[in-house]
């Protein structure tokens, strides 16, 4: 494989941790919040994290 | 109720419809379309039999080659470069069950971007599949996004820059395989794509291509072939037979503009030898001024939103009562490429290609295109392929 | 019912339920999210007009809520890892360690300084195309010097917005002018110049007209005012960072073909693992990301929310009607109104307005024999300005938050930015009005 594919590649994997990164710290603040409405906010920012991490969208 | 009582029904009704519309996507992303190969097939290769720069990816697509066996002229049919212009891979579909070649070849990709038909594109509202009937049942087609998914291409630059002319084009274009052109073998998937496909031209000696499209009637280019400059007599003796006796709504001619890069009108005809065509017809679902979004809209092509603009002389291309039927859109893409291969007989007799077992327009405009769309369940396994 | 009533009714759908959710005091986006499932609601019960309709199954009802949801993901994305990047440059005591160097610099030559701070606030959106991202990266610390200048509250937030605004406006990355371009099939070619000409004006003219005037500086006074930088910190180790995201978003541009694509999200990760390691107080980076969120959450929910609102809009009609009746103005109601409707109709749905008005707007005016890319290039300098309205507000939010500003927004902010913006908004239009002979001269 190219080296450049390989490293498109990489950088690909690398955008998958930083969303999880950022889900996992979403996450956190959901449980960490006491109002009701943030909690709210908070799942629906989960939705297109979950959605681009298991690869469906 | 408490504050963990509510954190909970957030959370399951986050994850029950995360996971609902999850599982949609995952579907349509794995749903299989079928192909019945005409009795004319000689060989049905990958575009990775090209080039390794599709190898092992989704748009390693299948290549359908009709060759006669009798010296002559060699065509490639390229469909479902966006898949969200439905009329261009089920016209590519069209001939490859049905063609027969009986001197030349000709070469048939139904969907050149795979990876565009396997989700919708976002924030657009479309239908994830639409329906032909036929005499043997429904058949389903995957409907998609114009670009290729970004599951398979990620993340887009800020800007798109494009390979070799340096152009800058909007970043999600670097995910559009009619932008992508001539393509390079170590760039993202769309350019690999469109590299593999520029390698099947170098390496069959294809003569002359044609891309098909559908445009938004808001579009000054519809309903029209536009041609790199070397296919100017072809694609004005094509607009010429077409306009003046087959088709009720005429269809132009225009030359590819040498400063716009990366589509394949202009970039097959300079990175080889071979012609390059675009064929356009109207799709009043790409318009932005369209009603309510739907498959109905998808198959009939008619809105009444853009039927008003079209009263305010906002359109280039004339829509009444009858719509758009997506019968007629194909048919007209049927037609011009056959056309085009007449022409170009005449034009070039080495290249001449001739062939048998294509409906013809009035056939297609009265019975529709799932007409000449085969059973799956009726042929040998040797004859169906899957997309 | 035709299908035009329906798609009204669906609008007015919209509008009563976010005006309802919003008396009831619910967060914007859960106000858009909730006027969006009422939309679909209408969109059932109400008849769609003579023409078959396809169904609509719940499960495709849920399908296009989540899918909308999806459509500005990699914005969010963009937005955390920028403001993820200047967070921890802010905790680790680099912001402060810059501001009290440029104020001990500048403090005698405020024309300087207000030409250098404009500068600053216009590379990142003019490299990002995100007038959000410049007031999350280098917003807050501008503002610190802003108030070390003796800039008030109000004229502080409104130059900070405005320079955002101005700075995703400027070339080369103009996202409206990129959306609608490529919407149009047009190359984006051509838009650096005008582009340059109206943004740059407008930046220049809000800086001198909000911060121009203001009492000399007490050096002593200014620097007690600012906070302390903690020891280790110097020139090197504040600008490494900051060099590492120019030079990285630069490479790609200057060699885009021997690069691996790398994103914006990626350049910022890479910039804030470096700024960690070199800085000479670490921070905790769990902690500082979930700081980003929770400051973000508004911001970032928006543009889920909106995704949803305009996925539910295409749905329903409604935003094609939008679409059509803009196109349908008389073409001197359109020159008289498009000031207005442009950064409105941003307000509402972001960047989605590009390709919505831009696109059949092109065409308009490609039909009536203005020059398109002119055209273009002066609404692409107009929508941001719609940044600080609401429903969404994205960059005046951002703003308010990275000047922790306690003001009103309206008599306070909105009102000290609206001369700028009037006049950079009648720039724009006199630009398009002309636009036939400034394409010839340009």
């Amino acid at each position: 494989m190219d080296l450049l594919v390989i490293l498109n590649l990489i950088v690909t994997i690398c955008y998958y941790a930083i969303a999880v990164f950022f889900a996992y710290a979403t996450i956190r603040n959901f449980i960490k919040t006491k109002d009701v409405q943030r909690a709210i906010t908070y799942g629906i920012i989960l939705i297109p994290f979950i959605l681009r991490i298991l690869r469906l969208k | 109720m408490n504050l963990k009582q509510a954190k909970i029904i957030i959370l399951v009704v986050v994850l029950l419809l995360t996971g609902l519309a999850g599982y949609m996507f995952y579907e349509q992303r794995n749903y299989k379309e079928t192909v019945v190969v005409s009795e004319g097939i000689t060989e049905v290769k990958k575009l990775s039999n090209y080039s390794d720069s599709i190898k092992g990816s989704v748009n390693d697509t299948n290549v359908y080659i009709f060759d006669s066996g009798k010296e002559g002229g060699t065509f490639l049919i390229c469909g479902g470069t966006h898949a969200e212009e439905p009329a261009c891979n089920l016209a590519a579909l069209v001939f490859a069950e049905n063609l027969k070649v009986t001197q030349g070849r000709i070469i048939v990709i139904n969907r050149i971007n795979i990876s565009g038909s396997l989700a919708t594109r976002m924030g657009e509202a479309y239908p994830r599949y639409y329906h032909i009937e036929t005499p043997w049942g429904v058949q389903k087609f995957r409907f998609g996004d114009r670009c290729c998914s970004p599951l398979d291409s990620w993340p887009d630059p800020e800007v798109y820059i494009h390979y070799d002319s340096r152009q800058n084009l909007a970043n999600v274009d670097i995910r559009n395989t009619n932008r992508s052109w001539p393509g390079r073998p170590n760039g993202l998937i769309a350019e690999r794509t469109t590299y593999a496909i520029m390698e099947l031209i170098r390496q069959e000696d294809v003569d002359y291509v044609l891309d098909f499209h559908e445009a938004e009637l808001e579009y000054p280019v519809e309903n029209t072939i536009v041609t790199h400059e070397r296919g100017n007599e072809v694609a004005a003796m094509t607009s010429m037979i077409l306009s003046a006796n087959v088709f009720d709504v005429p269809i132009g001619m225009e030359f590819s503009p040498k400063e716009l890069h990366g589509l394949s009108h202009r970039e097959i005809g300079d990175a080889s030898n071979a012609v390059s065509y675009l064929a356009e017809v109207a799709e009043p679902m790409l318009d932005r001024i369209r009603g309510i979004t739907d498959e109905e809209l998808l198959l009939s092509g008619k809105d009444r939103f853009v039927m008003e603009a079209g009263k305010a002389g906002l359109l280039y291309a004339p829509i009444d009562e009858d719509g758009w039927h997506i019968d007629k859109r194909v048919a007209r893409h049927v037609k011009t490429a056959l056309t085009i291969i007449e022409s170009n007989n005449m034009m070039n007799p080495d290249q001449t290609i001739l062939v048998e077992g294509m409906p013809s327009y009035e056939e297609m405009m009265s019975n529709g295109v799932g007409a000449y769309l085969l059973d799956p369940e009726s042929v040998d396994e040797g004859r169906l392929y899957y997309e | 019912m035709t299908m035009m009533t329906h798609s009204l009714i669906v609008i007015a759908v919209i509008v009563i339920a976010f005006v309802i959710t919003k008396k009831y005091k619910l967060e914007t986006e859960i106000s858009m999210i909730v006027a969006s499932v009422a939309a679909i609601l209408a969109h059932i019960i109400v008849p769609m007009g003579v023409d078959p309709r396809s169904d609509l199954p719940f499960t495709e009802i849920v399908r296009h809520l989540v899918e909308g949801a999806t459509t500005y993901f990699d914005v969010c994305l963009i937005f955390l890892t920028a403001t993820f990047f200047m967070s921890l440059f802010n905790e680790s005591g680099g912001v402060a360690f810059i501001v009290r160097k440029i104020v001990r610099k500048f403090h005698a030559h405020r024309m300087i300084c207000l030409l250098l701070l404009t500068i600053i606030m216009m590379i990142p959106g003019a490299i990002t195309g995100s007038g959000a991202t410049t007031v999350l990266t280098v917003g807050g610390l501008v503002g610190a010097v802003l108030k070390a200048m003796g800039v008030n509250k109000d004229k502080r937030i409104a130059l900070i917005f405005i320079l955002g605004a101005m700075s995703a406006a400027c070339p080369p990355i103009n996202l409206w002018a990129m959306m609608a371009a490529a919407g149009a099939n047009m190359p984006y070619v051509g838009f650096t110049l005008p582009l340059l000409i109206v943004s740059v004006t407008g930046a220049l003219f809000a800086s001198y007209y909000l911060a121009g005037k203001g009492q000399k500086i007490l050096l002593d006074d200014a620097l007690a005012d600012l906070p302390e930088a903690p020891e280790g910190w110097n020139f090197t180790k504040a600008l490494t960072p900051f060099l590492v995201l120019i030079v990285l978003i630069l490479a790609g541009r200057y060699f885009p073909f021997t690069m691996p694509t790398l994103g914006l999200p990626f350049v910022f990760m890479v910039s804030a693992f470096i700024l960690y390691f070199i800085a000479p107080k670490k921070v905790n980076i769990m902690q500082t990301a979930m700081k980003t969120v929770e400051n973000l959450k508004g911001l970032v929910g928006i543009m889920v929310a909106v995704g949803i609102l305009n996925q539910t809009m295409t749905l329903t009609g409604a935003r094609g009607l939008l679409s059509l009746g803009v196109v349908k103005l008389p073409i001197v109601v359109l020159f008289s109104t498009l000031w207005l409707i442009l950064p409105i109709s941003e307000g509402v749905l972001q960047y989605a307005v590009a390709p919505l008005f831009g696109v059949p707007l092109i065409m308009l005016f490609n039909m009536l024999g203005y020059d398109p890319v002119i055209s273009l290039a002066a609404w692409s300098v107009m929508w941001p300005l719609g940044d600080c309205l609401p429903p969404t507000a994205v960059v005046g939010r951002a703003a308010v938050l990275e000047l922790d500003y306690k003001g009103d927004y309206y008599k306070g902010f909105v009102k000290s930015a609206l001369v700028p913006m009037l006049f950079i908004l009648l720039l724009s239009s006199l630009m398009m009005i002309f636009s036939k002979e400034i394409g010839a001269w340009l």
